[in-house]
């Protein structure tokens, strides 16, 4: 079997598992909604069919929005692909206004990789902050999931070195180096498209893929680095990122919302009654 | 209600094939397919007179510094791989045709770089000027200065007589 083979199989029993997770909740979820639609239906049975749609209450459910903190678990699915590269992040977000999030991530990287010619080492940290739109708003039925669309301002220091190394050439002569600890500073810009919804009470599992752009990258060596921890291969000025995060989120806000809440649908119901 | 809910499944169905297909991307980024070592820099011969390619005859090219050792000894040839020496920023060559010698210098700047996968270290290479002793040589230009791993495009254009 080879090491490709090997891969695809991996990846394809991790995303099963991950599927039947989520579908799993989904259908729990979908049950949950079902009666909910049941039940709303029987007590207002005795209405007459148009009266009913007259008078449904057409109001914006507010959403959850606590503090979220989580892990961005793509370093570890990447690490099937690219070995040489250790990683993980940590993500926290925090909902204000109705649709608006602040985010921050926080992360570390260390690629290590070696054969006969060569030693490299490199280990990286990054933050990003910046901020979600939430795209998706629901009616009629609370629901947290969210549709996100962002930006986001990312920072990345990372040391690296390369210790000997040897660079074949058959003409000239072979050139054998060794370059000590050097420093990589980096300024990295993101937008971001990404899906997030609550498979559980308070837990969240979500997606995003990212539009990255390098804005600079200093180093003070003659050796260049092999990936910018946080934004991925050096070469590219301009690349697509994934992330896969599970968070869970403190619902502090919620006795404020649901009061919200209650207080919009009696005053819809009292305007109702008076039509 | 109903569109409610078809919403929200939806999101979910969209969760889960946008994990399957960041899956399906993790496993094509497959970089583990280079396979050039080259450092060498790519010249491509011209006529002065029509601009087009052409070919130079009783061709013998050797890196000055090292003439016990031909890199080319051919007929005929249209374009050169030449080795820039990674100890040093100055390489100069010697291109014979026919017995007529010219000269090649390039000027250069390089820094190491870790490739992925199998490669290693390479050393990639900046072409700051290229000159020539000028016999058969009319002008020389630059159209990509870079040398970098895994890369073939012609970086010099030599126009002869």
């Amino acid at each position: 079997m080879s090491r490709y083979t090997y891969i695809n199989i991996k990846a394809a029993l991790i995303a099963l598992l991950l599927s039947v997770a989520i579908d799993s909740s989904a259908q729990a979820l979908d049950g949950a909604l079902r009666q909910a639609s049941s039940n709303s239906n029987k007590s207002q049975s005795n209405g007459d069919d148009d009266e009913e749609d007259k008078y449904t209450p057409k109001i914006i459910v507010l959403k959850d929005q606590g503090l979220s903190l989580g892990i961005d678990l793509s370093p570890f699915i990447m690490r099937i692909i690219k070995e040489e590269n250790t990683g993980f992040a940590f993500v926290g977000r925090m909902g204000f206004k109705t649709r608006w999030w602040a985010n921050g991530e926080v992360g570390f990287q260390n690629t290590k990789y070696s054969n006969q010619n060569f030693k490299y080492k490199a280990n990286g940290a990054f933050i990003k902050i910046g901020v979600d739109y939430d795209i998706f708003m629901s009616e009629y039925f609370p629901v947290n999931d969210n549709i996100f669309v962002g930006a986001r301002y990312g920072y990345s220091w990372q040391s690296h070195e390369a210790k000997n190394f040897s660079i074949v050439d058959s003409y000239w002569g072979n050139y054998d180096g060794s370059v000590g600890n050097s420093a990589v500073n980096s300024h990295i810009i993101e937008i971001l498209f990404g899906l997030r919804c609550e498979v559980l009470k308070n837990f969240y599992m979500g997606w995003s893929v990212r539009g990255r752009f390098l804005l600079a990258s200093f180093h003070d060596s003659s050796l260049d680095p092999y990936a910018i921890a946080g934004y991925g291969n050096y070469d590219t000025k301009a690349g697509i990122g994934f992330t896969y995060t599970l968070e869970y989120q403190i619902p502090f806000n919620k006795l404020k919302k649901n009061k919200q809440l209650h207080r919009d649908a009696t005053t819809i119901e009292l305007t109702n009654k008076k039509e | 209600m109903h569109r409610y809910f078809h919403v929200a499944m939806n999101v979910r169905l969209i969760t889960i094939l946008g994990i399957v297909l960041f899956m399906i991307a993790a496993c094509n980024d497959d970089e583990g397919m280079l396979l050039s070592y080259q450092h060498s820099v790519q010249v491509g011969v011209y006529s002065r007179h029509t601009g087009n390619d052409t070919t130079l005859t009783e061709v013998k090219v050797y890196g000055i510094g090292r003439e016990d050792s031909l890199l080319y000894d051919e007929p005929a040839v249209k374009e050169f791989f030449l080795n820039l020496n990674m100890h040093q920023d100055t390489t100069r060559f010697a291109i014979q045709t026919h017995s007529i010698s010219d000269e090649l210098t390039f000027i250069y700047s390089r820094h190491t770089k870790p490739a992925s996968g199998s490669a290693g270290i390479t050393m990639e290479m900046k072409v700051d000027s290229v000159s020539s002793a000028y016999v058969f040589i009319d002008s020389v230009a630059i159209t990509y200065p870079y040398i970098k791993y895994n890369e073939s495009i012609e970086n010099v254009q030599i126009y002869i007589y």
